[in-house]
């Protein structure tokens, strides 16, 4: 049987790019667009899900920002996707030691059809570094999905609490934009089969995501 | 937007039956000793109108067997998978008619609507009401409840098991289940590895976890321990755990993928065992 019954169904824990990395500049708006997703099979080829988001954070201090993010494809399945968090830089760049931030995240979701309600909670932790003169940055991030719930379908246990995630970036800065491609490594350690979606990953496991930003600063 | 077409995706079209001659891609191919004569093989339309629906539907049949002995042989009624039509799973129907010898069972497989050369588009209640229909048509010609065994593969698990646990104009005798899913629930959170519900992207309300709970027929289940499509353990195994009917046996065949069960398994062994189910 091909692997094509559900093939828009993405990981939730690969809906977007890592949000923020290093923090917005005190009382400064970042607004953000994002496209992207994990690879799979379609079409007889390989793509990114085009998955689609928007987010806003709020520099409330030099090294403290608050955000949120909402998954417009989400929403066109009738679903609320919201990701709330905050973000906070525990160490400055320092020439080749990078800058430190640590993310905790709220992913809050909402089934509308039905009312069906899930949090799940995700720590993400980001190393990264400014080069060049114009200030353009490379970003190492891992992010941490949490399932507390003890059960999964059907009644039957939940077998994945922790989805842990990596991706590499880079950030081109201009004055008013940013433009940032990440590549993502999903659910690393955790089988992509069985499965009816066709994910790519390595050695059997996780799969390859891709994805695009497009930032606007105030 | 939802999922609904993806999940009830009615994949190659087709312009004609073909059955025996057709030529393209199928899950095996059978040897001539499991050849039927084309006189027993009936392509044929049925009129299925679905709970809530105000008008019927035109969808496709086909019987495998001679139709004067329907109210006296045991027939199966296959409810084939997703993404294909009855040409594609001839040669699960012609195996199933030759269980326990040429021609022994009457086997009765379906078009959904939408699939095949079915009129409509596929729906949750289609499925149920094509099915019925079917049964229907059997009952009509002399089908009674003592010789009807509903046989589900993959998708087809769903109106295979509601049907036993709901039934509508007959009610089964056996229940025979290859390769099920559990529930939309079960393929979403397989797909996200999260406790996510299937509303999220489905109004498919599919739960053969559920419905087989209902089922008090004996109850026959197979699944290939390598299916990388429907994971075993949670799927098949939920399903097989959730039957608390008078009795039940299972299957796990090594080395088998979600469509590979009766050949991994070997024809031989796969009739043997569901002959001395249906018999018992």
């Amino acid at each position: 049987m091909t692997k094509c019954a559900l093939l828009l169904l993405p990981l939730l824990v690969a809906c977007a790019p890592t949000r923020f990395v290093e923090p917005v500049p005190k009382e400064h708006i970042n607004v953000t667009v994002a496209l992207g997703g994990p690879l799979f099979d379609f079409a007889n080829t390989t793509i990114p899900m085009p998955l689609s988001s928007v987010a806003a954070g709020y520099g409330l201090t030099d090294q403290t920002t608050l955000f949120a993010g909402l998954h417009t494809t989400a929403l066109l399945f009738k679903d609320l996707q919201l990701d709330l968090g905050g973000l906070k830089e525990v160490l400055r760049q320092d020439h080749l030691a990078p800058g430190m931030s640590i993310s905790p995240v709220a992913n809050v979701f909402l089934a509308m059809r039905d009312g069906s309600f899930r949090v799940w909670p995700e720590v993400d932790v980001n190393a990264y570094w400014h080069y060049g003169k114009s200030g353009n940055m490379i970003y190492l991030t891992s992010g941490n999905w949490f399932e507390l719930s003890s059960t999964r379908a059907d009644g039957e246990p939940q077998q994945d609490h922790w989805i842990a995630n990596v991706g590499l970036g880079h950030r081109f800065e201009g004055a008013n934009w940013e433009y940032t491609t990440e590549l993502k490594y999903l659910a690393l350690g955790i089988a992509n089969t069985p499965n009816a979606v066709g994910y790519h990953g390595i050695g059997g496991n996780g799969t390859f995501g891709i994805y695009l930003a497009f930032t606007r600063k105030f | 937007m939802n999922l609904d077409a993806n999940l009830l995706d009615p994949g190659d079209k087709i312009t004609s039956y073909q059955m025996a001659a057709y030529t393209g891609d199928v899950d095996f191919h059978l040897d001539s000793s499991y050849a039927l004569p084309m006189t027993d093989v009936h392509v044929f339309t049925l009129q299925s109108q679905g709970v809530g629906e105000t008008s019927p539907t035109t969808i496709y049949a086909a019987y495998l067997g001679d139709t004067s002995r329907i109210s006296k042989d045991t027939v199966i009624v296959y409810c084939h998978g997703y993404h294909h039509h009855m040409d594609f799973y001839y040669p699960r129907a012609q195996l199933l008619a030759n269980v326990g010898g040429k021609e022994r069972y009457g086997v009765m497989m379906l078009d959904y609507r939408g699939f095949g050369l079915s009129s409509g588009t596929p729906t949750e209640e289609g499925l149920y009401a094509d099915v019925d229909a079917a049964v229907s048509w059997l009952k009509s010609r002399g089908l009674t409840g003592d010789r009807f065994v509903l046989y589900g593969f993959s998708l087809g698990c769903a109106p295979a098991t509601y049907t036993a646990a709901n039934p509508r104009t007959l009610r089964a005798q056996k229940l025979i289940l290859e390769s099920p899913f559990a529930s939309t629930t079960s393929i979403t959170d397989d797909a996200t590895h999260l406790n996510l519900p299937a509303s999220a992207v489905t109004t498919l309300k599919l739960d053969n976890a559920q419905q087989i709970k209902s089922v008090t027929q004996p109850f026959f289940w197979m699944h290939g321990i390598d299916d990388s499509f429907l994971n075993i353990n949670t799927n098949g195994e939920v399903v097989y755990r959730n039957y608390h009917g008078s009795y039940k046996e299972a299957h796990r065949i090594p080395g088998a993928d979600h469509s590979t069960v009766p050949q991994t398994w070997g024809f031989q062994n796969y009739s043997t065992a569901l002959l001395q189910f249906i018999t018992r």
